[in-house]
């Protein structure tokens, strides 16, 4: 009789004591989860904010175009070279997207223009204003600065924040079903 | 259990499927990027009211799949809407998925594939 209760009233206590760190283990991961959507709407506001300067920007260059033309794919460098870059760094679980400009556009133009121009002058790459003339309106400027903004701070941001939570996800759903799990043992056993 | 670095040390670019204020935008800030020919592939695709969503999906694709040196993909979310099944089933480690707003649509959250999987998770 003895060796038949055993066990059980040893289980039915493991599941218990098993309970609490679990419980706790899954606030501490719903409270990670709750501030990373908290920093994933705060980017969102920003992304929002520079991007629809940058389209009323680029609306007014576009308005003010005596040309008759728009501001747009007819004018894009068939040969275009992206400056703006992303790193990865960090796990795959849990990368970390940093931008950066591309090490072959000059950082400073003083700075790298001897050696540039002796190297390979084609292979600098064009500042995607030219394509659209050596004089472009200012709002085509302001329109470039917020897109760069846009690029700069929260689209990386953004792609870190929500890996880290897609990481985190499995991991509360898991946790969860563990718990469920061990609340029906102690009903069973009670 | 650290990742290998190969798996993303080239992925570096940004590429976009959007309208193409969107596109020209992204591009002044310096994306844009051309293969040499005779490959010429572009990052971006442009969409207008004659793409059909077949081309959407195959940029989609594209980028998401074939080219191994794309680090973010950004979409506007209302042509995001056209191939919504696609968009909301990518689960993919690389690369990194974003829905943005355009002038005409602005973002909604209800339709954000990221805030789908939260209201997911909390049950509803």
């Amino acid at each position: 009789m003895t060796d038949v209760l055993g066990p059980d009233i040893v289980e039915q206590s493991s599941s218990r004591s098993e309970l609490q760190p679990q419980l706790d283990k899954l606030d501490s991961l719903l409270e990670r989860y709750l501030n990373l959507i908290h920093e994933y709407q705060t980017a969102r506001q920003e992304i929002s904010r520079h991007l629809s300067s940058g389209f009323f920007s680029l609306a007014r260059a576009n308005f003010n175009n005596s040309t008759g033309t728009r501001y747009g794919q007819d004018y894009y460098d068939e040969r275009m070279q992206a400056t703006r870059r992303i790193s990865i760094s960090g796990t795959a679980e849990s990368p970390k997207f940093e931008s950066r400009l591309d090490s072959t556009e000059p950082a400073s133009p003083n700075d790298l223009q001897d050696e540039k121009a002796s190297e390979n002058s084609k292979e600098v790459p064009v500042d995607p204003l030219r394509w659209f003339g050596i004089l472009v309106p200012p709002a085509l400027r302001t329109a470039q600065a917020n897109f760069r903004a846009a690029v700069e701070g929260p689209v990386p941001k953004l792609a870190s924040i929500t890996k880290q939570m897609r990481a985190l996800e499995p991991e509360i759903s898991r946790l969860r079903k563990s718990i469920k799990r061990l609340r029906n043992e102690n009903v069973d056993s009670q | 259990m650290a990742a290998p670095a190969s798996e993303y040390k080239d992925r570096q670019l940004i590429a976009v499927i959007g309208d193409e204020d969107s596109v020209t935008g992204l591009l002044l800030a310096g994306v844009g990027h051309v293969n040499p020919p005779p490959d010429a592939q572009k990052n971006f695709l442009v969409v207008d009211q004659k793409t059909d969503n077949a081309a959407i999906e195959a940029a989609f694709d594209r980028f998401t799949d074939e080219r191994k040196d794309i680090a973010i993909l950004l979409i506007n979310q209302h042509i995001a809407e056209r191939i919504r099944h696609r968009v909301d089933s990518y689960t993919a480690a690389f690369p990194s998925l974003l829905e943005i707003p355009s002038k005409d649509h602005p973002y909604d959250p209800e339709k954000d594939s990221v805030l789908k999987r939260v209201r997911r998770l909390f049950g509803e």
